[in-house]
């Protein structure tokens, strides 16, 4: 009953694949909203049969699960950058700023994931799971500046960092889906507290 | 007469109702995940036929707003009522964030109902933004008594602060509670830290 896709990925194979992600990608982009994408539409923007996308993907869902790992990727770009430099408070703020960057870029993917996470299982866990992605990343770095002196000791920095990604991927959907100008300057409260909460209360003006 | 009859058919629905939505509680404590309940499930739990069920609710949601209601608003308006309005210092603060805790930890399974609902359906989503919102104007004002006071964080708007203070300690509670490899007394005092400062700048 479960459709052939054993590990036979051919070159070709793999293109039209990436072709039907990337419809999705586009018709997400034009600001269909998930509930009236289907796959008539998707094959349609992909430029192929709706039969033969069934070769592909089982349903609509598998797509939006497989453009939701591109959001996750470049997620992990951004904290990948982390390992090599060292944390200061302007680095956190460029990185706030990138952080943010990804977000807007991928808004409609994340709203779609958000709206089919009811229905559809896989796309569930990764939409819960994305905004953890950053977590163990940002404990290391808390604790890297903390064993160079550049930060003082302070809390548990694994849950340090999960509050303060938590709160940051919260106010930014919350911001994204609901009033994208108060975006900017809730980043800025979020970047102060970010700030305090790793290197201390500001006395002095920096 | 015809009065009396009417209170007595008012309160055998409510009992039905009641059982109803504490059904659906029971289920939910019980790990029934939200989207795979069905109007079938709750019906056999109650002890009804489905048909009935419909007598009493249009559908599942509604049920759900009924437990979100009865159960997680009364407590947060009870909380949001006495919510940062006294100034006890440090340890009055902690004492309160407690409480929070406390409320969010019993009813962490109908908020997850309520956060997974809220998904895809934007009543759900509305009365769950409701609920935070109902903290954010307390906790601004109490911030922006504290900023006039010295105390609180210099050059910062209290209303944003107040924002990102909430939905973080609703996230990092909901999650937390419900994730058994996080340890909640470190968790509790890393969230007490940020409330610490915004309140009492240290």
């Amino acid at each position: 009953m479960t459709p052939p896709t054993a590990n036979t990925t051919t070159p070709h194979r793999a293109e039209v694949k990436a072709q039907i992600v990337a419809a999705l990608a586009a018709l997400l982009e034009r600001e269909v909203r998930w509930a009236e994408v289907t796959v008539d539409a998707i094959a349609a923007e992909a430029g192929i049969k709706r039969t033969l996308f069934y070769n592909y993907f089982k349903d609509r869902g598998e797509v939006l699960a497989e453009l939701g790992l591109e959001v996750r990727d470049a997620l992990l770009g951004i904290s990948s950058d982390w390992v090599g430099t060292t944390l200061s408070p302007e680095v956190l703020k460029q990185d706030l700023i990138r952080y943010i960057e990804v977000q807007q870029k991928h808004s409609q993917i994340s709203r779609a994931m958000r709206d089919a996470s009811s229905s559809e299982g896989a796309v569930r866990e990764l939409w819960e799971s994305l905004p953890r992605t950053m977590i163990p990343l940002t404990a290391d770095r808390i604790i890297k500046a903390r064993s160079e002196g550049s930060a003082p000791p302070g809390p548990d920095p694994h849950l340090l960092a999960f509050c303060l990604i938590l709160m940051t991927a919260r106010v930014t959907f919350e911001c994204l889906f609901n009033n994208p100008s108060s975006l900017e300057p809730v980043l800025q409260t979020a970047h102060a507290v970010w700030q305090m909460s790793i290197y201390g209360a500001p006395n002095s003006s920096d | 007469m015809a009065n009396q009859n009417t209170d007595e058919q008012n309160s055998y629905r409510a009992d039905v109702e009641q059982n109803i939505a504490d059904s659906l509680l029971y289920l939910l404590n019980n790990g029934s995940s939200w989207g795979d309940l069905t109007v079938e499930d709750i019906a056999t739990q109650a002890g009804i036929k489905r048909t009935l069920f419909y007598v009493y609710f249009p559908d599942k949601r509604s049920v759900l707003l009924k437990l979100g209601h009865d159960l997680i608003a009364t407590t947060i308006e009870g909380v949001s009522e006495g919510w940062l309005v006294r100034d006890e210092g440090p340890e009055g603060l902690r004492a309160e964030l407690e409480t929070w805790l406390r409320t969010q930890d019993e009813f962490k399974m109908v908020s997850k109902a309520l956060i997974e609902g809220s998904n895809s359906d934007p009543e759900i989503r509305a009365f769950w933004r409701g609920l935070s919102r109902s903290v954010i104007e307390p906790t601004s004002d109490r911030i922006a008594r504290a900023q006039a006071a010295g105390h609180g964080p210099e050059g910062l708007s209290a209303g944003m602060l107040a924002f990102c203070l909430i939905l973080m300690t609703e996230k990092v509670t909901f999650e937390g509670l419900l994730d058994s490899s996080v340890e909640k007394a470190p968790m509790f005092e890393a969230l007490f830290g940020f409330w610490r400062y915004a309140l009492y700048g240290s």
